[in-house]
Order: structure tokens, then C-alpha cells, then sequence
């Protein structure tokens, strides 16, 4: 079929990656249009500028379309995104875990009722700036994603939990170029996002510290939980501010002197315990994962050896994994690894080709 | 090919009005207040303009005040006329269906400073009652705010009527004429009421120039502070240029009022022609009554029988190249349903699958068309 007779919503969240990837399609000779997600909004909290989805990233999205000659619209998500993104982003915070919003953006908006809108609206393809492929498996049918030519860059890892009929719709312009490529398309055309920083942080949270959200949801959250017990080795040696203040891993801020570098190791919700413990004490190999997509096979039969990474930026650990009869899966690692957290995603890799992922116990 | 059919939101400049504003940036930039021959120049053409749109709206020139539009206009006599008379009277009397620049000044005082506000609602077809708001009025009333005609509707309110009351009361009669001035023969002193507002955009005039005609009888304080222009009501450098444009637009209204008219009703009948002709039922018009403005048709669709995404009505509509309106966009321009649909208990799906079509001069029957055109593809008929 000639890129003419498609029709691609592009969804623009004002920064550099996705307004080139406009760009792209447009020159490509696809029928182009962009769509940007109001999300911010609903907390009565200053707006995060550096995040998408903020006033000021919608007029730059709406800039860049029109640089592109396409049409542009924004849709106000505000009010699903608290209810599925932010409500979740805290409770699982306050279950004592620590979450993964983007996943579940990815899982639950983007790949949700943005691309229903997107098709509503008469959009053959849903694409989005993420660096990462989409193949399609010859010998199943199956559609999965792979790691992109730029490392560096690779956003597969907030990809897992796409369902096959979503990826079925969806293009990645940018999965052959790396960063500094885009960068310069972006400039060559003179595109009004060509400068934007990468964004790092989470877009809904305040200064990028999440606890400050918590406060606003969760009225007198620290004084209702504040003076629980730390304990090390089994002993209380003194206590915390309130358990959804700490994350696994964390060192500062403990105000705990043992004469030794010491980090949380275990928060339970239930008993608001913080449990400490020598760095050592904070490697593990062996962890469950639920809510498992998979998307390279459709089901495999006993132990797989692969690449597991338990957070964004980690470079990976060989292990197996076994799929369980409850949408679960046991993963044994190789060698330990430090600060394996509940509630965020694992995800596992055949060399660049993603087999699957869920959300660690 | 983009068709515009969005009047009421705002109307294209006419190309006569374009020629007079660049004429007088280029020529007449004198500040009006200065005693030179620049000045002097520029004070002219300001006294002048004030006393040909004040002689077009029927009042007094010294009832005239230029300001940057309707949202200031209201601004002003809402707020003013609190701030001057705060300590006797704190009682509002206006309607839900206002303009925004209405309710949200009300509500400021409201919050601020205790003010109570009685907020009319409309009739199942959208009519405000007259009597409604009669029984509302008190001894402590400050102010009664209703518009002339209604932005989404189209119909227009009996102000006469309603004057009689304030009259006799010696209450102060705020009407909102932004959308009637050049559809609906219209004198301020003919209306009876205190105060009338205007944007010179809506008219095929400049954005940022507009006027509000007071009556004296009335004090209000001052909206800003500064050089006392506008015999002190409204400092700032007047914009000689936009006030030049403002009054070309009138102008050309004057001249062609009755063309006009004849236009938007020959426009008019043609939409409902046509709507009715391919949709038949499925194409409900609202908001007919006794009296409405020529310009505006609300219509609308049935959503269950064509299937389409209510909440895409309006972006779908744009992608056929056709630009009406239906809710109330917001800055981030996402749309919200319709506050007066929702208000005279549409529901939100009937709300979001209704569009408002305002005619303007420079529409004809080939816009129509195309307009038909692209519904029909939106509802899927061709």
C-alpha cells in the first residue's frame, strides 16, 4: 500500500523524539496527524516543566505541528490518567513497594484510549517517538519488541506490557537513528523542539519527589505513619518518618549511626517496618514477577535462559526464568543482584529481542 | 480546503478594516493626550470615532468609553459598580447561560467579598424567564446582568421587558450585546438598560478594541489607574488605530445592515434546508423561540444512529476542513461538552454530539455545502 493511503496519529508530547518522528512520517508521504494527552492538571500542584503533557509542552507540540503542516489536536486525559496512572503510582507506594508509572501509561493510556482515539479519529497507526523496534515473529505471528540500534537510549523496557493488537498498530520511526541524529533532523528543520532536554523524571510528580505527592493525596500521611521501628538484624535501632518516605536501596536520609554505610533492605506496609542492612544483605537472586506479558513466544515449556533486567539503566543479569500457572513467573539469577525492588518491572531478553516482562513480588 | 463557519467565536477582518488599521499605525501614532500636532491629530480621530459609533448605538458620545473588549467591558461595571457601592448593597441577580467574563466576575465577588448571587437558570429550551429574574430582585440589589443574545443559542432575551423593572427600581441593567450588535437593531436608549458592551471582533473588526456604554446615573469605580483617560474611567494610551478599525467596521455595518441581515437569513434558511433535507430527523435543531439571532443554528446529531465518537465530533469536523464550534475549548484546547446543553439536561453524549454554526458575512452557499459535505462523511452517508 502506498504511506499515502495511511493515516498515522503521531503522539506528540512536545518533545524532541516524537516531533521528529512527525517529521518523518510526514516525509515518508504518510497522511500525518498529531495528537498530545493532557495529563497534568488534576492535583492543584505548580506545573512540572520539564515533564510532557504540561501547558507549556502542549503549545510547543502545537508549534511543531504546525511547522510540520499537520493538523493537531489535544485530548484531556486528565481525569483517566489520575484514575489509572496517579491512584496506582500512590497505592502501590503506600502497599510499600515502588512503582512503575510509565509502564502503566504505556500499558493503560498510550496503548489505551489514546490509541482508540487515534483510531477513532481515523488513524491506521498509533506512533510514538520511543526508541525500540516492532517485529514480527515469522514462525508464531507474534509481534515483540527489540532493543534499538541506540543503546543508550533503549525505552524498551517501559514496553513489556503491550498486548499483541496494540503492537499490531503501532510504528517506531525512530528505532534505526540514535539521539544525536534525531537532534540533528530536529535542528536541519528547524523544529521548535529541537532543544528540549530529555525528560528524566516522572511527569506528575512535583519537583520530582514523589513523597511531596503523596502529602497532597494522603493528607497527614507522615504524622499518622511517622515513629515506626528500623530494624537491623532483627533488633530496633530506632525509627523512620513513615514507611512510603523510604525506597529499597536508599542510604541517605536514614539518620540511623551504626558506624557503617547501611540501606533499606525491606519496607513493610502491613507492621510500618523499615528493615536496614549491610550492603550485602541487599543481593539477592532468586524473585516472582506477576501480571506477565510475553511477547516473542506465546508460551514456552519449562526453564528459559535469558537477560533480566529488574530496572530501567540495568544493564542485565543472566538467569532463567519459569513460567508458573498464575500468570507468574519465578526468575532465578545467575549472580546477585543489589536492590531487586517489588513493584518494579523485570523484564527479560533473547540478545536484543524482548520475550517478556511483569512487575516483580 | 478549510471553511469557516465559527462566527460567533470571532469573525474574519474585513479587508476594508485591515486597509484603515495599517493606514492609521502607519500614520497616526501620536499619543491622544499630547498637546502637538501629533497629538491633536490622533485626538481627533478618537473624539470622532466615539461620537460615530455613539450616534450608530444611540447614546451620548460621553457614554461611550473605548476599552480592549467584552470580557473588560463587564469586568468593569461588574466589578466597579460593586467597589463603589459596597457598603449599601451586595445582591447580584444574572443567569448561568452569561459569558464567562459575567459568571466568574460575580463569582470573584461572591468569594471575596460576600457578595450574594442569584444565578437564573434556563427554561428545557434554553429561554431565560423574565419573571424569574423580576422576583429575584431585592432592596439591596446592586446589579442585574443579562445578555441581549446568547452566544450558543442564538436566542434573544426580551430586555425591553425586563428594563421596565430595573427602571422603576433604579437598579443597574448590565446587558452583554457582544453577539447582537450588527444582527438584531439594537439603541441603547431604545433597550432601557445601563449598560451595553461591544467587541470590535465579532463585527469583522480588530481583536483588543471594544467599548462599554454606561449611563451616568450610575457610578462605578474605575477599572485602572494611570493617566485618566477616558474621563478617568479607563487609564491607558488610547489605541488610535484599533478605535479606527473599530469604527470602519461600523461603518461598513451601517451601510449594509439590511444586506446583511438579508444574508445571514437567506444563509440560515438554506443550513436548516439542507440539514433537514440529508438527515432529516437525526439533525435535531435547538433553541427555535420567539426571537432569535439570524447567524446561529445549534444542531444536534444523533450519535447512536451514525455511530460516531461524540467526543471526535468537533476534531472530526476540522479534519473535513470545517470550523465550528460545540463546547467551550479550554487553554490547552481540549473540549468539554457544552455548558448550556448539559444545563437544559442534554446529556453529555448529546451535548458533545451537537455543534453551534454561525454565519458570517463572507460565508455562501458553497460553505454550506462543503459544510454537508463533510458531516456527511464524518457520519459516514457517503
Amino acid at each position: 500500500m502506498d504511506n499515502n493511503k495511511i493515516t498515522v496519529a503521531v503522539a506528540m508530547s512536545g518533545g524532541v523524539d516524537s516531533s521528529v518522528s512527525a517529521a518523518l512520517m510526514k516525509e515518508k508521504g504518510y497522511n500525518v496527524f498529531g495528537l498530545t494527552i493532557k495529563t497534568w492538571g488534576y492535583d492543584q500542584i505548580p506545573e512540572n516543566d520539564t515533564g510532557c503533557c504540561s501547558l507549556d509542552t502542549i503549545y510547543r507540540a502545537q508549534m511543531v505541528a504546525d511547522q510540520l503542516g499537520i493538523r493537531h489536536y489535544t485530548l484531556d486525559f486528565t481525569e483517566k490518567f489520575n484514575e489509572v496512572v496517579i491512584e496506582n503510582f500512590v497505592s502501590e507506594y503506600m502497599k510499600g513497594r515502588t512503582p512503575n508509572p510509565c509502564v502503566l501509561c504505556n500499558k493503560s493510556i498510550k496503548w489505551g484510549p489514546l490509541l482508540e482515539k487515534a483510531q477513532n479519529l481515523g488513524a491506521d497507526y498509533l506512533v510514538t517517538g520511543h526508541y525500540a523496534k516492532i517485529k514480527k515473529n515469522t514462525e508464531n505471528g507474534r509481534y515483540y519488541i527489540e532493543s534499538p540500534e541506540d543503546k543508550q537510549k533503549d525505552q524498551s523496557y517501559f514496553l513489556w506490557a503491550l498486548s499483541q493488537s496494540a503492537l499490531s498498530k503501532t510504528l517506531f520511526p525512530l528505532s534505526d537513528y540514535n539521539k544525536p541524529e534525531i537532534r540533528k533532523i530536529a535542528s536541519t528543520l528547524n523544529l521548535k523542539s529541537a532543544s528540549t532536554p530529555d525528560s528524566q523524571e516522572i511527569c506528575f510528580v512535583p519537583d520530582n519527589d514523589y513523597t511531596k505527592l503523596l502529602e497532597i493525596r494522603i493528607p497527614e500521611i507522615n504524622k499518622n505513619l511517622e515513629g515506626g521501628d528500623v530494624i537491623y538484624k532483627g533488633k530496633v535501632v530506632g525509627k523512620h518518618r513513615g514507611y512510603p518516605y523510604y525506597t529499597i536501596g536508599q542510604r541517605k536520609g536514614l539518620y540511623i549511626a551504626l558506624g557503617k554505610p547501611v540501606y533499606v533492605s525491606q519496607i513493610d506496609a502491613r507492621n510500618n517496618v523499615i528493615v536496614i542492612d549491610d550492603e550485602e544483605g541487599l543481593f539477592s537472586t532468586d524473585f516472582f514477577v506477576n501480571n506477565v506479558n510475553l511477547m516473542y513466544y506465546e508460551h514456552f515449556e519449562g526453564e528459559k535462559e535469558l537477560l533480566i533486567k529488574v530496572r530501567y539503566k540495568d544493564s542485565g543479569t543472566m538467569g532463567t526464568i519459569e513460567l508458573l500457572n498464575d500468570n507468574r513467573i519465578k526468575a532465578k539469577l545467575f549472580s546477585p543482584k543489589k536492590s531487586i525492588t517489588p513493584g518494579q518491572s523485570a523484564v527479560f531478553y533473547e540478545g536484543d529481542i524482548l520475550i517478556g516482562g511483569g512487575i516483580i513480588e | 480546503m478549510n471553511v469557516y463557519l465559527d462566527n460567533a467565536a470571532t469573525t474574519p477582518v474585513d479587508p476594508q478594516v485591515v486597509e484603515e488599521v495599517s493606514m492609521y499605525q502607519r500614520d497616526f501614532f501620536g499619543n491622544a493626550s499630547s498637546i502637538h500636532y501629533f497629538g491633536k491629530k490622533s485626538k481627533v480621530i478618537l473624539e470622532d470615532s466615539r461620537e460615530y459609533i455613539a450616534e450608530f448605538i444611540g447614546c451620548k458620545p460621553k457614554e461611550l468609553f473605548f476599552t480592549s473588549g467584552g470580557t473588560e467591558s463587564i469586568n468593569t461595571v461588574i466589578k466597579g459598580l460593586y467597589f463603589e457601592n459596597a457598603k449599601e448593597k451586595n445582591h447580584i441577580v444574572t443567569t448561568t447561560i452569561e459569558h464567562p467574563a459575567v459568571i466568574e466576575s460575580v463569582s470573584f465577588l461572591e468569594k471575596y467579598f460576600g457578595v450574594e448571587v442569584d444565578l437564573i437558570k434556563p427554561n428545557s429550551n434554553g429561554e431565560i424567564s423574565i419573571e424569574d429574574i423580576k422576583e429575584r430582585v431585592k432592596e439591596n440589589t446592586i446589579l442585574v446582568s443579562l445578555m441581549h443574545s446568547n452566544n450558543e443559542t442564538g436566542i434573544i432575551n426580551d430586555i425591553e421587558e425586563l428594563s421596565k423593572c430595573t427602571k422603576e427600581k433604579n437598579i443597574p441593567f448590565l446587558s452583554d450585546t457582544v453577539q447582537s450588535i450588527g444582527k438584531a437593531d439594537l439603541k441603547f436608549s431604545k433597550l432601557g438598560v445601563d449598560f451595553i458592551t461591544s467587541s470590535a471582533h465579532k463585527i469583522y473588526g480588530p481583536k483588543g478594541i471594544g467599548f462599554l456604554v454606561a449611563n451616568p446615573k450610575f457610578k462605578f469605580t474605575r477599572y485602572s489607574d494611570g493617566g485618566g483617560q477616558e474621563r478617568e474611567l479607563r487609564a491607558g494610551t488610547e489605541n488610535i488605530p484599533l478605535i479606527a478599525g473599530f469604527r470602519k467596521a461600523i461603518e461598513i455595518i451601517k451601510l449594509n445592515f439590511d444586506k446583511d441581515l438579508e444574508h445571514y437569513n437567506v444563509m440560515k434558511g438554506y443550513l436548516v434546508e439542507q440539514l433537514h433535507q440529508n438527515f432529516g430527523e437525526d439533525a435535531k435543531i435547538n433553541f427555535r423561540s420567539k426571537r432569535n439571532l439570524p447567524n446561529i443554528v445549534n444542531v444536534t446529531f444523533n450519535s447512536d444512529k451514525y455511530g460516531f465518537p461524540p467526543d471526535m465530533f468537533l476534531i472530526l469536523l476540522d479534519m473535513q476542513g470545517i470550523a465550528v464550534s460545540g463546547g467551550s475549548a479550554c487553554s490547552s484546547g481540549s473540549l468539554k461538552p457544552s455548558k448550556i446543553l448539559t444545563e437544559i439536561g442534554k446529556s453529555e453524549k448529546e451535548a458533545l454530539s451537537s455543534i453551534r454554526i454561525s454565519i458570517g458575512r463572507f460565508n455562501d452557499k458553497n460553505n454550506i455545502d462543503v459544510l454537508i459535505k463533510g458531516l456527511r462523511n464524518v457520519l459516514r452517508l457517503n
